[in-house]
């Protein structure tokens, strides 16, 4: 018996790599968990970002703005959304600004999420773009990722959504009224609504696309870093971090660039963790290794050079690449330890939720299973 | 490890019909995943084939633009800081009885703000952004424009500063891209300066005058002998400018942030 030619066992390699795509692209979702993280601190980074401002909300989104008039002239950009705040004096603007923060909270908490996603997105563009001024890259990363993330099914865990979707059954959606009735019942469930083959299909292609987003984000970073002969040198770092406004606690900085080999090592990692990122994805180990760099590499962005929301927000969207056997482990272990504090919350507030006038609240699997 | 199971979205793989739905969908986020990428990279052929204009358009569409720029302290780190002072006029500037606070230093005061916070608002950047542009575009100036800033603007339109600045200009069309940026942020810098002039010295400001520093942290080999903020500013003047004044609500704004002047100190004369 002959041996088959290389040609056909690489035409057997391609064709399997295919059907493996194929499989991951089209059966089921991935990285339901990475999502779901995602849209908890991207919506925590919007409420951070508001939160951090509250002060002085009405010099930088209201009618204490108009000193970057200019600038908000030149940015025609994103026009439906940035007139909303335009017209509003500083009562009006206090009370909407307040409701865009609690939209952000639902989001966090995952009630109707892409509803309330969709929201939270069009009022922090309307709010964040009156200072195009003192914009920066964390508005445009948390801008366009959250757009791509209300694509994504980011409420399958941790989620008022799933906890609503777990009480309730799916109505069969016919044709006609009923059929429509069943469809806005499903929707406000949290049911499947659309068909599974399409839901799949569109968000596993986003989550590429977010994927090489972030991707592109890190590679590009570290390579307009390799052109740079101080950070050819190792010693870029240090010049930033002595500006006052990226040295929030002077000691702690002082500390570091005294040794010069922490300097080095400090512009070393960043660079080659940039342009390794999306390489080393490819391998496990390497990918766990990759992340944990840029785990620690923004949160020392955060503490160093007083930047948590956008450090926040690049965690947030780099948690789609931490893998499903990951977040199991964590979430056990993380459901472990809050038990407690969760059976105590629902104690609360399970009754008062079911007096609410309209609610006609279905006994879950679970509580039926336990009452049988 | 335990293998991991299907979740309740788990579907066979659908027909051709069906896929090529989701194919059209993969095609439409890889056209767009593609200009992004093209986009955010150094200077390279693929933007040039697809096209500058072309890409700027879809990148900075008016609905939802994609802007983005990753060249972060890279490949030059910021290495600068700036300052900002400013002081108020109560009066036409020149006359004998007009009443001239003394300067405050605004940046100074932010930078206060900002000590020990991790999570500062980027309000308290303001004068630094503002100086940081200007100082940037002022840097690209000959010596006649520079002369042109330092004087004072207060009986003329501020058409009258575009004009001249437009006149002395010897760079071509990075000039003038550079005095148009200017000029946002002169504006910019006058409203602002009006704005807190009024809250800290009380009604009535006709005009507003900065001073616009800036000074370079200390080589990376003397960090441990020199402090980046004992660094002398290296000033220049941005002349009189007539007041440019908010509305009630922007001024109740700026009053409920700016540290009043004490009475009976000489920066409220």
């Amino acid at each position: 018996m002959s041996q088959p030619s290389v040609a056909s066992r690489g035409l057997d390699l391609v064709n399997e790599w295919y059907d493996r795509f194929e499989s991951w692209l089209l059966t089921d979702k991935r990285s339901l968990y990475g999502a779901s993280l995602a849209r908890i601190l991207s919506g925590c980074s919007v409420m951070g970002i508001l939160i951090t401002n509250f002060r002085v909300r009405n010099l930088m989104f209201g009618q204490g703005s108009v000193w970057n008039k200019p600038a908000q002239d030149g940015n025609d950009m994103y026009w439906p959304p940035r007139l909303i705040v335009s017209h509003m004096g500083n009562t009006t603007f206090l009370f909407y600004y307040l409701l865009v923060i609690f939209v952000a909270l639902l989001f966090v908490l995952g009630w109707h999420t892409r509803l309330v996603g969709a929201l939270m997105l069009i009022g922090h563009i309307s709010i964040i773009e009156r200072i195009p001024v003192l914009g920066d890259q964390g508005d445009n990363i948390l801008r366009i990722g959250t757009l791509l993330i209300l694509f994504l099914h980011t409420s399958e865990y941790w989620s008022l959504d799933a906890r609503r979707r777990a009480r309730t059954k799916a109505e069969p959606m016919g044709s006609g009224s009923g059929g429509i009735i069943a469809v806005v019942k499903n929707l406000y469930n949290s049911q499947r609504v659309l068909p599974s083959w399409f839901t799949n299909g569109l968000h596993n292609v986003v989550l590429i696309a977010l994927g090489w987003q972030l991707i592109m984000i890190y590679f590009s970073a570290g390579w307009f870093k390799a052109q740079g002969p101080l950070w050819f040198h190792g010693t870029a770092i240090y010049y930033p971090m002595q500006l006052q406004e990226y040295k929030p606690f002077p000691f702690l900085t002082d500390a570091m660039t005294h040794f010069g080999v922490m300097v080095g090592l400090g512009t070393y990692v960043a660079m080659v963790v940039q342009i390794g990122f999306g390489f080393a994805l490819l391998h496990p180990i390497a990918r766990r290794i990759a992340i944990f760099c840029a785990i620690m590499f923004h949160l020392s962005i955060a503490v160093f050079m007083a930047l948590p929301w956008f450090s926040l927000s690049m965690i947030a969207f780099d948690s789609i690449f931490v893998s499903t056997t990951t977040f199991i482990v964590f979430d056990r272990w993380i459901r472990s330890r809050l038990r407690p504090v969760a059976d105590l919350f629902w104690d609360v507030a399970d009754p008062i939720v079911d007096r609410l006038p309209g609610r006609n609240r279905q006994p879950s699997p679970v509580s039926s299973a336990a009452a049988d | 490890m335990e293998e991991l199971k299907p979740s309740r979205h788990a579907t066979p793989v659908p027909s051709i019909a069906r896929r090529l739905v989701v194919v059209t969908i993969g095609v439409v986020f890889a056209i767009h995943t593609a200009l992004i990428t093209i986009w955010i990279q150094p200077s390279n052929p693929f933007r040039d084939a697809v096209g500058q204009k072309n890409l700027y358009s879809y990148i900075n569409n008016k609905v939802f633009p994609f802007e983005q720029s990753w060249s972060v302290f890279a490949p030059t780190p910021r290495r600068g800081g700036e300052n900002v002072k400013i002081r108020a006029y109560y009066g036409r500037p020149g006359d004998p009885d007009t009443r001239v606070t003394e300067w405050f230093d605004i940046t100074g005061n932010e930078d206060q703000r900002i000590k020990y916070l991790v999570n500062p608002s980027r309000f308290h950047s303001a004068t630094r952004r503002l100086g940081g542009n200007i100082n940037s575009t002022v840097g690209q100036f000959n010596d006649k424009q520079r002369l042109i800033i330092a004087g004072a603007l207060y009986t003329s339109p501020r058409s009258k500063l575009a004009d001249l600045l437009r006149q002395t200009n010897t760079r071509g069309i990075a000039g003038l891209q550079a005095i148009s940026q200017y000029l946002d942020n002169d504006e910019m810098l006058t409203r602002y300066g009006t704005m807190y002039a009024t809250a800290r010295w009380g009604k009535g400001v006709t005009a507003v005058e900065f001073q616009v520093g800036h000074r370079s942290v200390p080589n990376y080999t003397q960090r441990n002998k020199e402090n980046f903020l004992d660094v002398p500013f290296t000033y220049y003047r941005v002349g009189v400018r007539k007041a440019m004044p908010g509305n009630a609500d922007a001024q109740a704004a700026f009053n409920g942030y700016v540290p009043k002047a004490p009475k009976s100190s000489k920066d409220g004369e």
